[in-house]
């Protein structure tokens, strides 16, 4: 039977809470989903049971994860909060990192290992306003964007860049790390972005040692690039198509080789 | 890849796939193919040809308006037309109108 509720939060479309037994766990997921919207009820239910080295994670009548180690459990969790914040009706989700300066987004679609959320990560420390480092979600109705302020997820090569960023030892009982997740009030406070128009639409490509440069792209080549980034963009078609030509009509857009994540911000601060 | 461009003369009438959505973009086009789940980024030129492909017009008269429109030699023009009507064909964006539709 669980003891304590995470606060109700909002993920994009996706109102949710986690059940727990141990209430020091319910605090510290509290803390790490702090910066989400908060609501007054949860659609979705999330249970995360177990002790020590033996959690399991669970959405409905679904195991997700069983047996498994605190962090291991928080990743998961993380991973499949993403998938039903981005499967929120009403959405067009593209697979981004997003910051904001007076009121005007940045919005970096990239895959995987191309450095977006250490690009974001950087940015707010230096200034911007966080939007999400995962999923940038347009509202077709009014081509805003919607933030999803998750914990920041910064795999083991972004580690020394932010060791503000840590986490609590005393959590981690010994296990390893694969991956921090890093609430955005440890990289800077008060950096919770509101909805805004996406002014800059960048696609970041970390290469070590490189030459940080901008390489302005037509608009064309972006909406092309920016739907093959976009979650479920088959499903929504030409939904998805139109909601994207329009934020894009309104940005300007480019490639971005990132040699050093100082160049890298100071190359946005540029085009701002 | 088979090279469609072989095959397309001053007679081709273009038609566009059935299953085509395009978006319009600064001069350029977007076409989203449904019955591949494929996207296609077309630059001014095939943007502007691809926006005349009404089921009518043959390569070749395309290709005399377009000159016509633009000031350009025609025979310029009618081999850049055939090249990007060649293109579209082998992405299975485009097909001869002239042949029974699918």
């Amino acid at each position: 039977m669980s003891t304590y509720t995470t606060v109700p939060r909002r993920a994009i479309g996706c109102c949710f809470a986690v059940e727990l037994d141990d209430a020091e766990l319910g605090a510290y997921l509290d803390g790490l989903f702090a910066a989400l919207p908060r609501v007054d009820r949860a659609d979705t239910t999330i249970g995360l049971t177990g002790a020590r080295g033996c959690y399991t994670l669970a959405i409905g009548d679904e195991t997700v994860l069983d047996d498994a180690e605190l962090f291991a459990v928080v990743n998961r969790l993380v991973q499949r909060l993403n998938a039903l914040a981005t499967a929120s009706p009403g959405f067009v989700c593209a697979h981004a990192s997003g910051v904001a300066r007076d009121g005007a987004a940045y919005v970096f679609p990239a895959h995987m290992e191309s450095g977006k959320t250490t690009l974001a990560a950087g940015l707010v420390r230096a200034g911007f306003d966080y939007l999400t480092d995962e999923a940038v979600a347009f509202d077709p109705a009014t081509v805003l964007i919607e933030p999803y302020p998750k914990p920041l997820s910064l795999d083991p090569g972004s580690w020394p860049l932010f060791p503000e960023a840590e986490p609590d030892p005393a959590l981690r009982h010994g296990a390893a790390l694969d991956q921090w997740q890093v609430p955005v009030a440890a990289l800077r406070a008060d950096a919770i972005g509101t909805p805004c128009p996406a002014r800059f639409v960048v696609f970041p490509e970390y290469r070590a040692d490189a030459v940080t440069e901008f390489v302005p792209m037509t608009r064309g080549e972006a909406l092309v690039e920016l739907a093959r980034n976009t979650f479920a963009f088959n499903e929504q078609g030409r939904f998805a198509l139109d909601a994207l030509a329009e934020v894009v009509r309104g940005a300007e857009c480019g490639r971005m080789t990132v040699g050093t994540l100082a160049a890298a911000i100071a190359c946005i601060e540029e085009l701002g | 890849m088979t090279d469609a461009t072989g095959s397309i003369d001053g007679a081709f009438v273009p038609v566009r796939a059935a299953a085509v959505y395009t978006v319009e973009i600064d001069g350029e086009a977007v076409l989203l193919d449904e019955a591949h789940d494929r996207l296609h980024h077309l630059n001014p030129t095939a943007a502007l040809l691809w926006s005349c492909f009404d089921g009518e017009a043959t390569v070749e008269q395309l290709a005399t308006e377009t000159s016509e429109e633009l000031r350009s030699s025609f025979a310029t023009v009618y081999a850049d037309t055939i090249a990007v009507v060649g293109d579209l064909v082998a992405q299975e964006l485009v097909r001869d109108g002239r042949e029974p539709g699918p």
